[in-house]
């Protein structure tokens, strides 16, 4: 008998396959019981290693003992000349199909439900902490299934000229403003769909997708002084067209807003949406009469949506734009502010000068329209800067009432939340519910990682992180995050610095990830290589109280303290009032 | 509240007291503790200060308020109450077998940054010579060195 069909006779390969199998199940088992019952990240770890373990000692075991009829015998008590029992292989058998079953069972069901919603269901997942309300959470952030709720995709450019392109997606901007006044309607945010520009996915793909009832899509074309737009509003569970119009009008900002009013009042008629006076009146409001502070307003918008240093600084100079072709610009007041607020916080120069603008800004929007709930949203973000929490807890409500398809109030407030460590369940439930109207948003996916980061998830924070990398991998702040998590939460600083180096790359001034691997290679004990980081730091501006705090580091690592004091006192008096924040 | 903890490194205690009360003159209110909870050790390093410089009672108020904090209100919220180096409170008030667990904590839970700093604080020179801390210490420099060794193979592969 050859060694192969002796492996056979023992039932070897039935134990092996069977054996992989179930230590697959196994592994499932206790990646859902660590967060769960939150045990430590090491018991998963510690089930692998010992199911490796186990591999080698099932084999021997199969090969050196036998189910018989009389019980399981030694290998060497059996006659070998006998045939093996043959009942013993077909139960192997029936074991095997019944692991691979439960298998796939388990496989179906994770690939069904596990993936669905992107970043709106991940906050939904089993590892919230154990004190989350999570049948609260999950009926809140799940696809809200008896909420009207749209989608409005990225419109077609049917003009000839490609930089109508910019015209076209700032109509559908302002649209998508306009129609989230509808407060009864789930409206989901830009960021959220521009991907599905040019995209060629079925209706309701998309839908299910985003989570949304209906989709608005549609066409634009400039041509000279006329503007044309088409738009049809489509049920996303039949496909079939609830609605459409065609506007054919001179070009102008009134005409402009006029036609997004019409749209969003013929979109709440279509969908039987409840419309308050208020909100009737805000969707008929002219924002503004100037096409040019308009479309500085629309470039502001877009460079602060990828929160580079350097695109929001120009966005700053493009809200400024707007707001001096025309002051009566609320939003576009709304703009300064949170652009100022960003820029400075992101570039760390946030002080007193800075605080200035932002209230400035804040104060002329509100001035100008006292019911505007971004602006509330901005005052809520900079009370918590400097006050805390609980002073900025009333303008994000308000903010919240007044502008409830506004994700980053609901973003800002939950961040504000996530300090007052108390309240970090309530926080994570309201990152989903910005998750949820803007479901691919990098800042809101980053947040809701930090928020898992703060109650010590760390293999869900990692995940969302590594997620929101992988959706967009130019968004340079989601590097920070996870090298921030790479280093303080998991002490990886191989990994931390894979990716300050890729952040650099992408944003190569940034002191902020200049600062990250300044840290990274003192850490590593690298002193000469955090010196010639700083060195490059000095070339984006010496000056900066980044940049002596780094210098700071290099010299206590040095054990230098006369230089290491000369450094403080040249670095205190750029402190801001509470560096604590 | 950085520039404090410089200070105390660098031994002037005059200097790191008037650093730490200027950062947060609020220190001693304790409806402020939720809003500085990650700045526990911050606290415990003033506490520190404030006993070595006559303000014992002060101190040792300020050492409570931050210890129970991390011991009751931290801990039941997340596990992981170590990453905010504990061991500073629980060394100022003496209680060294705590310290030492939290460091070993620290160390299972892979909490590695900046211990070389943290560590040449004056409340660890109760530590620093035992046993266990310097096990602790090894076993951390262990770790980072297979991560010299990943980063010279990313390196040599190009991937950095």
């Amino acid at each position: 008998m050859t060694f192969f069909k002796e492996l056979q006779r023992r039932n070897v390969f039935r134990i092996a396959i069977g054996y992989v199998v179930l230590a697959w199940l196994l592994l499932q088992v206790s990646d859902t019981l660590v967060p769960a019952l939150r045990l430590p990240d090491w018991f998963h770890s510690g089930v692998a290693f010992l199911l490796i373990l186990g591999f080698p000692v099932a084999l021997f075991l199969a090969w050196a003992y036998e189910m018989t009829p009389d019980g399981i015998r030694s290998e060497k008590d059996i006659d070998r000349d006998r045939p093996a029992t043959p009942g013993s292989g077909r139960k192997l058998d029936f074991a095997i199909i019944g692991l691979l079953a439960a298998a796939l069972v388990y496989f179906v069901w994770e690939s069904r439900f596990e993936n669905v919603d992107g970043m709106a269901a991940d906050a939904t997942r089993s590892e919230l902490p154990s004190s989350t309300n999570t049948e609260t959470t999950a009926t809140e952030v799940g696809l809200d299934k008896d909420r009207l709720s749209i989608a409005v995709l990225p419109f077609d450019n049917r003009s000839n000229l490609e930089e109508d392109q910019f015209f076209t997606d700032g109509i559908h901007d302002d649209l998508l403003t306009t129609i989230a006044k509808i407060g009864s309607m789930k409206v989901i945010s830009r960021t959220s769909v521009m991907e599905y520009r040019g995209t060629v996915k079925k209706i309701p793909q998309i839908a299910k997708e985003l989570g949304v009832t209906t989709i608005l899509e549609g066409g634009i074309q400039r041509s000279g002084s006329q503007v044309l737009i088409n738009v049809q509003l489509i049920d996303a569970v039949s496909d079939e067209h609830l609605w459409a119009e065609y506007y054919d009008r001179e070009l102008s900002a009134e005409n402009l807003f006029a036609i997004q009013s019409e749209i969003t009042n013929a979109i709440a008629d279509a969908l039987s949406a409840a419309l308050s006076p208020e909100e009737k009146q805000r969707i008929d409001a002219t924002a503004t009469n100037s096409l040019l502070a308009l479309e500085a307003y629309q470039r502001g918008r877009r460079l602060m949506a990828t929160r580079n240093t350097e695109n929001m600084k120009s966005a700053t100079e493009e809200f400024n734009q707007a707001v001096e072709l025309d002051p009566r610009f609320a939003l576009a007041w709304v703009g300064v502010a949170d652009s100022n607020h960003l820029y400075s916080t992101y570039n760390r120069t946030i002080g007193p000068d800075s605080y200035a603008i932002v209230d400035d800004a804040i104060g002329r929007a509100l001035a100008i329209d006292a019911g505007l709930g971004e602006a509330y949203a901005i005052k809520g973000l900079s009370t918590w800067s400097r006050k805390g929490p609980d002073q900025a807890e009333a303008a994000f409500k308000q903010a919240i009432a007044l502008s409830p398809n506004y994700a980053t109030a609901w973003q800002w407030y939950a961040n504000s939340l996530a300090l007052d460590s108390g309240r970090m369940n309530e926080s994570i439930e309201l990152l989903g519910r910005a998750a949820q109207l803007d479901p691919r948003s990098s800042i809101i996916g980053m947040n809701l990682g930090t928020a898992f980061k703060s109650v010590g998830l760390y293999s869900r924070a990692e995940r969302q992180y590594l997620n929101v990398v992988e959706q967009n991998p130019d968004f340079a702040m989601a590097n920070n995050s996870l090298i921030n998590f790479y280093l303080a939460e998991v002490g990886r600083y191989d990994q931390a610095l894979y990716f300050a180096l890729k952040a650099r790359v992408r944003d190569p001034d940034n002191l902020r990830y200049l600062n990250h691997l300044v840290n990274i290679y003192l850490g590593l004990g690298d002193l000469a290589a955090a010196e010639n980081i700083h060195q490059q730091m000095i070339e984006v501006d010496a000056n900066h109280r980044v940049v002596n705090a780094a210098d700071l580091w290099i010299h206590l690592r040095k054990d230098d303290p006369d230089r290491t004091r000369a450094v403080l006192d040249r670095l205190l008096p750029k402190i801001p009032d509470r560096p604590n924040i | 509240m950085y520039a404090g903890f410089v200070e105390l490194l660098l031994g002037d205690l005059d200097r790191a007291k008037t650093l730490f009360q200027s950062a947060t003159p609020d220190w001693l209110d304790s409806n402020n503790r939720d809003y500085t909870y990650s700045m526990q050790y911050f606290g415990c390093m003033f506490s520190w200060v404030l006993i070595n410089t006559g303000d014992e009672e002060k101190g040792r108020q300020l050492l409570q308020t931050n210890t129970a904090f991390l011991d009751e209100t931290l801990s039941a919220r997340t596990e992981h109450v170590d990453v905010h180096k504990p061991e500073i409170c629980y060394l100022t008030s003496g209680d060294t077998e705590k310290a030492l667990q939290s460091i070993e904590k620290q160390l299972a839970h892979n909490h590695l940054e900046d211990w070389d700093i943290y560590h040449k604080l004056p409340m660890y020179d109760l530590i620093r010579n035992l046993p266990r801390f310097l096990a602790a210490v090894e076993e951390r420099e262990r770790i980072i060195s297979e991560q010299r060794k990943i980063i010279e193979n990313m390196n040599h592969e190009g991937e950095l």
